[in-house]
């Protein structure tokens, strides 16, 4: 009782005195404050449903509309793809057949466009003098 | 063949793809799955697709293996790659509609682990005719007669055994209302493999053609 008095008495400790009861005030009230919303009941059993709520269910928009860009896009990359290759071949054709009636030397460019190997065999350095079987 | 006949081909075939929306949006919506049921209007189309020119690749690869047949070899390349671009379309829709149907993108059943089977098969095609160098061809047909002999087997494999995935039945008993926009896009989807496979094997024609050149020039 001695020591409150003498707190109470004394100016600098009545002054922290009542800083820390601020304080403490302050605090527990930005701590209500910030207290998360009542909790749901407690379950204690699972209910099943047949259908679920329309919000939670997945959308079936998104995924006819994936489903036919991809066919689309397929197609339409292979028809380019085709067009592609044969318009490089038949450039190629068109070269060779020009030089060939110019009298000019052929030299084939790298086959690693061709995606069938068959030319590879084709085209491979001919074979030395009796190696043929 | 004749480019006249081909354009008209092209032609048709592009009016048919453009007026399947109007008749896929008009089709009714199937009870249990709704909207994305609407996917089996490009899905069973891309598969059906995807057997018919893998039925070519067969037939191509059998005439090549046990005659020689230089033209059946080029038919089979050029289907292979058919195959596999509708196959790769099938396997891409198909886990979209079983999402939002079963819940789940895939299920390693009967149905689903064959047709995947198959397209491997036949991209292992592919990939032997890029990679596998002179003399792959005569291999890479015999994977090709295996893969088409897996065809029956994809097809017929909700019917044997016991999947997710939904009867063959279903295309046959479909209502009026689905039948017709059902079959228009099948029809697309088939003249669609014959203008591939025409202007694929078109392709593999004039590479032949160029190699003779070039054969003829170095001799």
């Amino acid at each position: 009782m001695r020591t409150v008095t003498c707190i109470v008495k004394r100016p600098d400790l009545r002054a922290w005195l009542l800083a820390v009861v601020v304080f403490l005030t302050l605090n527990s009230l930005t701590g209500l404050a910030a207290q998360p919303p009542a909790l749901p009941a407690q379950q204690d059993e699972f209910v099943p449903i047949d259908r679920l709520p329309s919000q939670e269910e997945l959308p079936a928009t998104p995924l006819v509309m994936i489903a036919y860009a991809t066919a689309w896009l397929a197609i339409l990359v292979y028809l380019w793809s085709i067009w592609h290759r044969l318009a490089r071949v038949e450039r190629e054709i068109g070269d060779l057949t020009r030089r060939v009636q110019q009298g000019g030397f052929a030299t084939r460019p790298s086959r690693d466009q061709d995606d069938t190997g068959r030319a590879q065999g084709a085209l491979a350095a001919p074979a030395p003098p009796g190696a043929e079987r | 063949m004749n480019s006249r006949l081909f354009a008209l081909l092209v032609a048709i075939t592009a009016a048919l793809f453009a007026y399947a929306p109007f008749l896929i949006v008009g089709a009714p919506y199937e009870s249990t799955m709704g909207l994305v049921q609407k996917i089996f209007y490009v899905h069973v189309p891309a598969w059906f697709a995807m057997f018919a020119a893998a039925f070519v690749c067969g037939v191509g690869s059998a005439r090549y293996l046990f005659r020689g047949d230089k033209a059946g070899d080029r038919m089979a390349v050029s289907a292979a790659e058919v195959v596999v671009v509708f196959g790769l379309i099938g396997l891409i829709t198909g886990p979209l509609w079983a999402r939002k149907a079963w819940g789940i993108w895939w299920q390693w059943d009967a149905r689903l682990t064959m047709a995947l089977v198959v397209w491997l098969t036949f991209a292992a095609y592919l990939l032997l005719r890029k990679y596998a160098g002179p003399g792959s061809e005569k291999l890479a047909a015999c994977v090709a007669l295996f893969g088409v002999a897996n065809i029956p087997f994809v097809y017929q494999s909700v019917n044997w055994w016991r999947t997710v995935h939904p009867k063959t039945t279903v295309i046959w008993s479909l209502g009026p209302g689905m039948r017709g926009p059902f079959w228009w896009c099948v029809a697309a989807f088939m003249l669609l493999t014959v203008v591939l496979l025409l202007a694929r094997i078109r392709l593999e024609r004039q590479r032949a053609r160029l190699d003779e050149l070039y054969l003829l020039v170095e001799d």
